[in-house]
């Protein structure tokens, strides 16, 4: 029964059940559009709705946004970390209690990341210049998505905001839910739908589905599961067994590397973590003689360590894995080690010797921003900047320096749905957008304002939205460049 | 840091930081150009670049140091930023021995890499760790004396010797700029092809072609 495989997968335990009982147990009987006075724009569910579309208007009907059922996804989000909550029964309607819903409530829609439609009309580049001055999205508020002609009291909208969040996400989650639980899943539609973002909690599944990590058909799970997971283990022990001669500098310096790896969350300061990452990246290192470990790839275990991890930890920033039963953690460990196998498979030539990949990918990025913003590049060489003087990290850690892990899960969403995976190819636009958005301060500055500047980009801020505007305009740039390799090679 | 936007100096000199993994080059660069020191700082990728101006003898010398990563894999990229450096801080860490042993394969990059007459400065970081120490004092002391090379211990923790291992590298190539200076000025001939490729950026005329490359 594939329910019951799917049951199998990390991603649905215990966390995984816990949410899909309390969206069987919610229910709100949403307002209809024209009570919320959005009637102009409410897609039924899974409808592409173009951001673009909606960003060439004013702010005002950016506001209406929300209507968008998808949209209203994670608004007021403004913190991920708390956990679901474990039951909710009923909801009033208009009672103005929202406190019942709790903090909690609301803030565990928002990793579920809003969904940027990718637009299927292109439009022209000057127009998209002017979406410049919004990449900052202002925060709504759920006042903002107060219906026109009524004066309520603010709880009754904020009542009201919430449980179109709510609905939303119920409806996301399950349009997830439907594709995954499938007996066959359908990828394209996975990848469709994961495109703008992945519900946390069926995340871990997500990507080992889109990864090819996990078969798409539900009856082989389990075995495959089971047999590569084994494999691992007895990679790990033939590596580190006694008949296994140690590349003592390789091992070394993963040594060096992992105790500084993502060291301001707590998940990795602790040893079981760490021993878990040195195994992985040492593995993955003597399988792969011609790059070996690089530094750089460290950084690149931790995003599915932790998403796979969070499958069986509510709090994994906070967990130590040594409290975890051991099957789980070996599995977590498993599942990172194949997976980050998959994603480097696709950027290989990043990390062997002389890093070719990389210097194309540096190249083609400077290409691709002179076609985007001629007078940004002009002003760099001017100024005697060469791009491989801060872009090369961008690509040898695919932007994990520049932004948090968080923003960092949500780009991987969008990364895994490309095809093939946009951690090549894909991740060049994306770097050419995140330059972009820093043009007009990088104008204004000299040789060494732009190097420091680009060394600690202001980031620190930016939410998920900040993210999937910087996702959209990428795939718009491949959308007009990517076949056009001679505007890259100019 | 005011000054390092500011065109207020008189010579500039690229610097770069080099050494095994893990030794401590990027503390050693934050505790020098921002006397910060980060316990959970994470491995560089590539080069890194900070800046700091001294003063030396009444000139403003500005240091434009590119610390670079440690790791073998990024010597093809890292070499690059070798060329119109001035000067150069090998470092390792006394508590380390193969970092130490490191240290002349790290001489022989730059000898490939490097212009001639780059001044070196052999740095024995974390020297905090003394209760640890694997590397002796006197050892790398004459190792360094022996190889032309500038020395010192010092500890990007405490902050210990992090200005002077700095001043002294840079008080040095600053002798040997303004001899060179007067050398030149000496000199009616046509230039000698292969001559001296130390120079000095007077600023701020040309600053911006100095930035490119740190020298001409």
């Amino acid at each position: 029964m594939p329910q019951k495989k799917y049951m199998e997968v990390p991603s649905d335990e215990p966390r995984g059940r816990n949410i899909s009982s309390y969206f069987r147990t919610l229910s709100i009987k949403s307002k209809s559009s024209d009570e919320v006075g959005l009637n102009h724009v409410v897609p039924a569910p899974g409808t592409p709705v173009s951001r673009l579309q909606t960003l060439k208007n004013s702010p005002e009907s950016h506001r209406h946004v929300g209507a968008d059922s998808d949209d209203d996804w994670n608004a007021n989000v403004d913190s991920f970390d708390s956990p679901p909550p474990k039951h909710i029964e009923h909801i009033p309607r208009r009672s103005g209690s929202v406190h019942s819903l709790g903090p909690g409530l609301v803030m565990s829609q928002a990793n579920t990341s809003g969904p940027l439609r990718r637009t299927p009309q292109l439009e022209a580049s000057p127009q998209l210049e002017a979406l410049y001055p919004s990449l900052t999205p202002a925060r709504e508020s759920p006042g903002m998505r107060a219906s026109p002609g009524r004066d309520p009291a603010p709880d009754d909208l904020a009542t009201s905001a919430q449980i179109e969040e709510l609905n939303a996400l119920n409806a996301k989650f399950l349009r997830f839910k439907k594709v995954i639980t499938a007996d066959n899943v359908n990828l394209a539609e996975l990848k469709r739908l994961s495109w703008n973002g992945i519900p946390r909690e069926l995340r871990a599944v997500s990507w080992q589905l889109l990864l090819g990590y996990l078969p798409t058909n539900a009856s082989r799970r389990s075995d495959a599961l089971a047999r590569k997971r084994a494999e691992y283990t007895d990679g790990v022990a033939q590596v580190l067994g006694a008949d296994h001669t140690r590349d003592t500098a390789m091992w070394h310096q993963i040594a060096i590397d992992v105790p500084r790896t993502t060291q301001h969350i707590k998940l990795y300061t602790y040893a079981a973590t760490q021993a878990a990452l040195q195994r992985i990246l040492y593995l993955w290192a003597v399988r792969h003689p011609a790059s070996g470990y690089v530094q750089g790839i460290n950084d690149l275990c931790t995003p599915f360590f932790q998403t796979f991890l969070a499958s069986h930890a509510p709090d994994v920033e906070l967990c130590d894995p040594a409290l975890l039963p051991r099957a789980t953690m070996d599995a977590v460990e498993a599942d990172t080690f194949w997976c980050l196998t998959k994603l480097l498979d696709t950027i290989q030539d990043n990390y062997i010797h002389e890093q070719p990949g990389i210097l194309r990918q540096v190249r083609e990025l400077e290409g691709l921003v002179a076609r985007i913003d001629a007078e940004l590049v002009v002003h760099l060489r001017a100024q005697g900047v060469e791009f491989m003087q801060f872009a090369f990290r961008w690509m040898n850690c695919l932007l994990m320096r520049e932004l948090n892990l968080e923003m960092v899960v949500r780009m991987w969403d969008t990364y895994l749905s490309e095809t093939p995976l946009g951690f090549a190819t894909f991740h060049v636009y994306v770097c050419a957008a995140f330059l972009v958005k820093f043009a007009d301060e990088l104008k204004d500055m000299e040789f060494q304002e732009v190097i420091m500047f680009l060394q600690n980009p202001p980031t620190r801020d930016w939410g998920v939205k900040n993210m999937e505007l910087m996702m959209s305009e990428a795939f718009i740039w491949q959308s007009l460049y990517k076949n056009a390799a001679a505007h890259l090679r100019a | 840091m005011a000054d390092d936007y500011s065109y207020d100096y008189e010579y500039l000199f690229k610097i770069v930081l080099i050494g095994d993994s893990g030794v401590g080059k990027s503390n050693l660069l934050s505790r020098f150009t921002r006397n910060e020191f980060n316990l959970d700082s994470r491995s560089t990728i590539g080069v890194e670049f900070a800046t700091r101006t001294i003063e030396i003898d009444g000139k403003r010398v500005k240091a434009q140091i590119w610390d670079t990563a440690g790791q073998e894999r990024y010597r093809a990229i890292t070499s690059a930023y070798y060329r119109g450096a001035v000067g150069a801080l090998v470092v390792y860490d006394i508590s380390k021995s193969e970092s130490y042993e490191s240290v002349s394969r790290w001489l022989k990059e730059l000898k490939e890499n490097a212009d001639a007459n780059i001044v070196m400065e052999l740095v024995g970081n974390k020297s905090d760790l003394d209760h640890l120490r694997a590397v002796p004092t006197d050892e790398a002391k004459n190792f360094a004396s022996e190889n032309q090379l500038l020395f010192t211990e010092a500890s990007a923790l405490n902050a210990e010797n992090v200005d002077l291992s700095f001043h002294q590298l840079l008080k040095s190539i600053y002798e040997m700029v303004s001899k060179h200076q007067l050398d030149v000025s000496d000199y009616s001939g046509p230039k000698p092809s292969g001559g001296p490729t130390i120079s000095l950026t007077p600023a701020p005329v040309d600053k911006k072609a100095s930035s490119n490359s740190g020298c001409c």
